[in-house]
């Protein structure tokens, strides 16, 4: 180092450089050659993403925020878990569902405390997993106050469901070849045992009838900045609709939505070699 | 600019006296001493029990007002009471300052971020270290208690971490313990080349998490659970505790003297925050028992792992050490007094073996205290 640059400052001076260098060239790296996907999405999918109210007066950034349907991978009476068995000790989970421990002390090996690991999850958008889950979502019998809430699952919830995860990107392609219908990312992922309304409670279900299944955690990146060559036109749709305008009738104490709401763009995000995503372009949805 | 073995440059610049020590810590101590040695020869001239003449009185008064002179040219050393709380105001003042300056870095880009292109984005957030760096090396030039110095370094550290985190969002990138590792080498290259603690200890904080998290990703985990409390972190503590043997070794004695309290207090502090939370909840640990044996285990472990702290601290003069022994004992007995009493005992009975345990505590300390005088070891 020189006497205009010593090693007390060019050494931290160097380290700043090389660490933003770091970063561009994985982000070049990502984004070199063709997209892994380039899959349509709408307003369901991938919404705008929240901002407190105490942040939002003073800052500009713009970001979406990717919607993972968890409901459905966690609503009883499903045919089979979204991760299943197979695919969570491909992901190495090692923990045994069907353990006994009437004890209900916590103990190594149990599910609950099984630590979170690094998967690659496919998303399928608008598929047959969707269709199942609103098919037995309307079999299910209801009471009235809960149909705004079937009514809002099937206009306004995305439909991107995990329906199965690995941890080797290209063997999970080969198995969904067709990228306009299954996106792959990572995912932080978690072990649960699989629970079904016939039991009150998990720990009242036959052990035989344990299974091992995945939730989907995380999804990362789940939040994809809005360049500034897109925020205009972000910023160009009409305001969502609120309450009033959505016809809200209360009959006898029940509220229903007489009126759908309607996403108002979809876009196409593209997944790059490194499996992080960025928006390739939008439009407005009529 | 004089070199030290370590091939960086040795402060003050190299203006300074020979017989002036190297940092200003150094310097103080001699302030200090010179002060106390006056004061002490008043009391014995008061109470006739030593007199100088006359000559000797002027030579050592001589002597001192130019060793004191040159201490506060090179260091602006604190010469009495009155200034050196005002110094204790001032590093406070630098300490608020930095955070302050961090917060704003941090809203300026929020505020202004949607507005830019993306290059304009990457340029912005990667030049903001860099003009922080530029920063510290002016004020350390030109500023003898390097207040402004310190205060921007921890800036520059906040503006890697931010510029790591934005271009991250930008760029929609994965988060992974890579991140930590170049936070972690800026903030020591950062300290360790200046001189500065706390951007030293936040570089081992964050060296900490990464070797924890890099381990936790080759057991094929997600990364952030590398940062739980658990065995890990314990041999990345006890791997770091080596670092002042390092420095012993490799580092100028008056850059070790600096950065070794934080060498050992940080990794020290982490290890026991890390048994004391084993000690609650044992399911955190990777050993192969029963939750209830692993939390007794780390139990059993805690107590004389407390005093051997203590013990080290004292031998080595570690204040650091010593404080953080006194007060994880004091914890984890709190935790377990909790534990094994207040369900069953009247919370005034409970309150009042706390007190008693405290005394208890004060004269093993006290008798402790006589046995290393009576040896002359503090």
């Amino acid at each position: 180092m020189t006497r205009f640059l010593p090693a007390r400052v060019g050494i931290p001076l160097m380290l700043s450089i090389a660490i933003t260098g770091a970063i561009l060239v994985h982000a070049a790296s990502n984004r070199r050659g063709t997209p892994e996907t380039i899959i349509t999405l709408t307003e369901r999918e991938l919404g705008l993403a929240y901002r407190p109210p105490l942040t939002s007066a003073d800052t500009t950034e713009l970001a979406l925020r990717l919607r993972v349907h968890h409901h459905a991978a966690r609503s009883p009476g499903q045919p089979r878990a979204a991760i299943d068995e197979p695919a969570m000790r491909a992901l190495g989970f090692t923990c045994d569902p069907r353990r006994d421990n009437r004890t209900g002390e916590p103990r190594r090996g149990d599910c609950s405390r099984e630590l979170d690991r690094l998967g690659y999850v496919v998303l399928e958008y608008d598929g047959p997993a969707w269709q199942a889950h609103l098919t037995a979502l309307e079999a299910e019998p209801r009471q009235d106050d809960e149909r705004p809430r079937l009514s809002d699952e099937r206009t306004n919830a995305s439909r991107l469901l995990a329906v199965d995860a690995g941890p080797d990107v290209a063997a999970l392609r080969r198995r969904y070849p067709d990228g306009a219908r299954y996106l792959i990312l990572a995912a932080k992922i978690g072990a649960d045992v699989e629970v079904s309304r016939a039991y009150g409670s998990k720990a009242s279900i036959p052990i035989a009838e344990r299974r091992l299944r995945g939730q989907v955690l995380e999804v990362v990146p789940a939040r994809i900045n809005v360049p500034r060559e897109r925020r205009r036109f972000f910023e160009s749709l009409p305001p969502p609709q609120t309450l009033d305008e959505l016809h809200i009738v209360i009959t006898d104490g029940v509220s229903e939505n007489l009126t759908e709401t309607k996403p108002r763009y979809e876009l196409r995000l593209a997944i790059g070699q490194r499996m992080e995503p960025w928006i390739v372009d939008a439009r407005p949805l009529p | 600019m004089p070199r030290s073995e370590d091939g960086f440059e040795q402060t003050p610049p190299d203006a300074a006296p020979r017989a002036i020590p190297a940092t200003r810590l150094d310097a103080q101590r001699r302030a200090d001493r010179i002060r106390a040695f006056q004061a002490e020869l008043q009391t014995l001239a008061d109470d006739g029990a030593l007199t100088l003449t006359a000559d000797q009185q002027d030579r050592v008064s001589r002597h001192h007002d130019a060793q004191l002179a040159a201490l506060r040219q090179a260091f602006d050393v604190d010469s009495d009471e009155t200034t050196r709380q005002m110094s204790r105001g001032m590093q406070a003042a630098a300490f608020l300052g930095a955070v302050a300056f961090s917060a704003a870095l941090v809203s300026f880009f929020s505020h202004y971020w949607g507005l830019l292109s993306t290059p304009l984005q990457v340029a912005t957030v990667a030049g903001a270290p860099l003009l922080a760096l530029a920063g510290v090396e002016y004020a350390a030039r030109r500023e003898r208690t390097q207040y402004v110095a310190s205060l921007l370094a921890l800036v520059a550290c906040a503006a890697v971490v931010t510029e790591v985190m934005i271009l991250g969002h930008v760029f929609n990138t994965r988060s992974s313990p890579s991140a930590l590792l170049g936070c972690a080498a800026f903030a020591l290259a950062l300290g360790y080349g200046y001189g500065f603690r706390l951007p030293y200890a936040g570089g081992l904080l964050f060296l900490m998490a990464y070797v924890s998290s890099a381990i936790a990703v080759l057991r094929g985990l997600y990364w952030t659970e590398g940062l739980r409390t658990d065995e890990v972190l314990l041999m990345t503590v006890g791997a770091l505790l080596l670092l002042p043997r390092l420095h012993a070794r490799w580092v100028a004695p008056w850059r070790a003297a600096l950065l070794d309290p934080v060498a050992r207090g940080v990794p020290a502090g982490v290890g026991l925050f890390t048994l004391l939370a084993l000690t609650i909840n044992g399911g955190w640990s990777l050993l192969p028992l029963r939750i209830p044996h692993t939390a007794l285990l780390y139990e059993l472990l805690a107590i004389p792992i407390a005093i051997v702290t203590i013990l080290v601290g004292v031998r080595r003069q570690s204040q650091t050490l010593y404080v953080l022994g006194v007060i994880f004992l004091l914890l984890f007995l709190l935790g377990r007094f909790v534990d094994w009493w207040w369900d069953w005992m009247p919370s005034y009975l409970f309150f009042l073996l706390l007190g008693a345990f405290t005394l208890a505590l004060l004269a093993g300390l006290r008798r402790a205290r006589r046995t290393f005088i009576a040896r002359g070891i503090a």
